[in-house]
């Protein structure tokens, strides 16, 4: 009855009508999450059997289980961000959107792993071991939300909730052959995530489908008093519009960057032309669209997640919470907790951050980054008076072999440069699949939209995907 | 641009509350230095005029005190003594000034 294929859509259906209870749906996944975990690496921790199974609640999602990255707070649990430094923090609450996707009934399967503290951009920087992509065992999943991605990809659980502050749900949704959707800066609630970069985290679903994920975002989305950066919009329906047509005379603007530039894999160039043929067959107006700021987009992003992690994450130093380097000295403490506890990728980070920050450096780097900031926000403005979407690949390589990201860690960020101009402006973009390169690993390329039009991506998105047939092909040896 | 130098390094290293082994000061130098000779393109960037496209709005919160129950936090102190968390005194060392 459910097979690894099963979506929530379709799961949905089967508990209403009797046909499966909401124990035999989590206890398949939860079967096949503990086997399977132990190659793919993709949960930190899979929580006991017996407690999800008593947890099951009513309700849309009843039922449906699902795996949440590790640096979302889940009450009574340990939340470490794949991090040393909280091996022992247990969150004595439930992040908002935890809470939401609870009270429609939804259970969690455990802690995704990530790479630390959302830093990097392969599944390989987690203080719990590398995670795989289920699609070749040698290759990354993408990051940071390895593990969500890992797990959904390879149908162990049918959703998963991921965080992006630069590309991390999008990218691992791109390399996994999955839906992934960066909102409008605000639309989810960041109560009860660790904060990374503040100004644009956001949590993300990770889902197979397009309209699975439009579920789980409807479920997450609303206003939360608990978040000050929230938008003040009502909680609301993604499905809605899923009619499985291009809204009329639909003008897709693709960003010229992603043909033209020598950073791009040739086999995802070749698909997101295909892609591009596809929407021109479907009914959509194709326009090619320059944006020249773009390729600032990485500096900016650079220089303001590292000052902004540097804050952020100075309240990791023993005295409160988590592990602590005993000393004689207060100072020492944190400094030898620190250094014992947290990852090299996030250390670099830090200091680079405390760096751009310091007086003499602050208006150079960081100054500059914000007004960068702002011109590239108003490109985009400009770019959709003539245009309703923008299209480009997600991640601009193939998903690449594991080791190499630590290799050379300034080609691993190269590999963001489309998916961070719109999350360093705040602006909404969802990832799906559009192929599979010669070796079989997946390509996604994206739509980028206005703020607020997650309905309006969600509808187009939709239309693609039922178009083709990527999303129904599961990774070999996970699909049974 | 001054590109950065080991003692800049550690001294940045420091107010990041971080200390490094010289073979780690080598390797992060050597990644600092990539990272921010590709940063320094935004210096060169012709900024344009435009002025914020954003305006900032603050989302206030009645000022109500919320009395909230301090032991989960307590216990998962590393130190604790009563509803103290202990962490270690300041010892005052002859530190070089930052």
């Amino acid at each position: 009855m459910i097979t690894p294929r099963t979506t929530i859509q379709e799961l949905q259906q089967l508990i209403a009508n009797g046909s499966i209870s909401p124990q035999e749906v989590v206890s398949y996944y939860h079967d096949r999450l503990s086997t399977h975990n132990k190659t793919l690496n993709c949960a930190v921790e899979v929580f006991d059997k017996n407690a999800v199974t008593q947890a099951i609640g009513t309700g849309p999602l009843g039922g449906i289980p699902g795996l949440i990255k590790d640096n979302i707070c889940q009450k009574d649990e340990i939340t470490s961000a794949a991090s040393n430094i909280l091996k022992t923090y247990r969150a004595p609450y439930d992040a908002t959107i935890v809470d939401r996707l609870k009270t429609a009934g939804a259970i969690s399967l455990g802690r995704g792993n990530m790479d630390e503290f959302a830093m990097g951009s392969s599944g390989e920087y987690s203080a719990y071991g590398i995670t795989h992509n289920p699609w070749s065992m040698k290759h990354a999943p993408g990051g940071s939300s390895s593990g969500p991605a890992s797990a959904v990809a390879a149908g162990l659980v049918p959703w998963g909730i991921g965080t992006e502050t630069g590309g991390s749900v999008r990218q691992p949704a791109s390399f996994c052959n999955l839906v992934g959707l960066y909102p409008t800066y605000g639309r989810f609630s960041r109560y009860g995530l660790l904060a990374f970069c503040s100004s644009t985290d956001q949590p993300g679903p990770l889902t197979k489908t397009v309209y699975d994920n439009a579920i789980i975002a409807s479920c997450m989305s609303g206003q939360d008093a608990h978040d000050a950066s929230s938008i003040s919009e009502a909680p609301q329906d993604f499905t809605a519009n899923l009619s499985g047509k291009l809204p009329e005379g639909l003008r897709v603007g693709v960003i010229k960057d992603a043909l033209e530039s020598d950073g791009v894999d040739e086999q995802v160039k070749e698909h997101f032309k295909k892609a591009i043929v596809s929407l021109e067959k479907m009914g959509a107006t194709i326009e090619y669209v320059s944006l020249p700021n773009l390729k600032y987009g990485n500096s900016v992003y650079f220089v303001l997640s590292r000052a902004e992690a540097a804050s952020n994450l100075s309240r990791y130093d023993g005295s409160l919470y988590g592990s602590r380097t005993n000393s004689d000295d207060l100072v020492d403490m944190y400094i030898s907790t620190r250094h014992d506890n947290l990852g090299t990728e996030v250390q670099r980070r830090l200091v680079m951050g405390n760096y751009v920050l310091s007086a003499g450096h602050r208006n150079a780097y960081y100054g500059r980054a914000q007004h960068v900031r702002d011109m590239i926000r108003q490109e985009y403005a400009d770019a959709f008076k003539s245009v309703d979407v923008l299209i480009s690949p997600t991640a601009s390589t193939l998903p690449f072999e594991l080791g190499n990201a630590k290799k050379d860690p300034l080609a691993m960020y190269m590999g963001d440069y489309f998916t961070v101009p719109n999350c360093i402006t705040g602006l909404p973009g969802i990832s799906l699949p559009c192929g599979f390169s010669k070796e079989n690993l997946p390509i996604g390329f994206q739509f980028l939209g206005p703020r607020l039009s997650e309905d309006m991506l969600y509808q187009v998105a939709y239309a693609f995907e039922q178009a083709h047939d990527y999303h129904t092909r599961m990774p070999e040896g996970f699909a049974e | 641009m001054a590109k950065l130098n080991r003692s800049e390094l550690l001294k940045f290293a420091d107010l990041t509350s971080i200390k490094l082994s010289d073979q780690e000061a080598d390797k992060l130098l050597a990644d600092l230095d990539q990272l921010l000779c590709y940063t320094d393109e935004l210096l060169a960037v012709k900024l344009g005029n435009q002025g914020k496209t954003v305006r900032n709005i603050n989302t206030l919160r009645e000022d109500v005190a919320i009395s909230s129950n301090a032991q989960p936090l307590l216990a998962q102190a590393p130190e604790k003594e009563q509803n103290y968390f202990v962490v270690p005194k300041i010892v005052d060392h002859d530190k070089e000034p930052v």
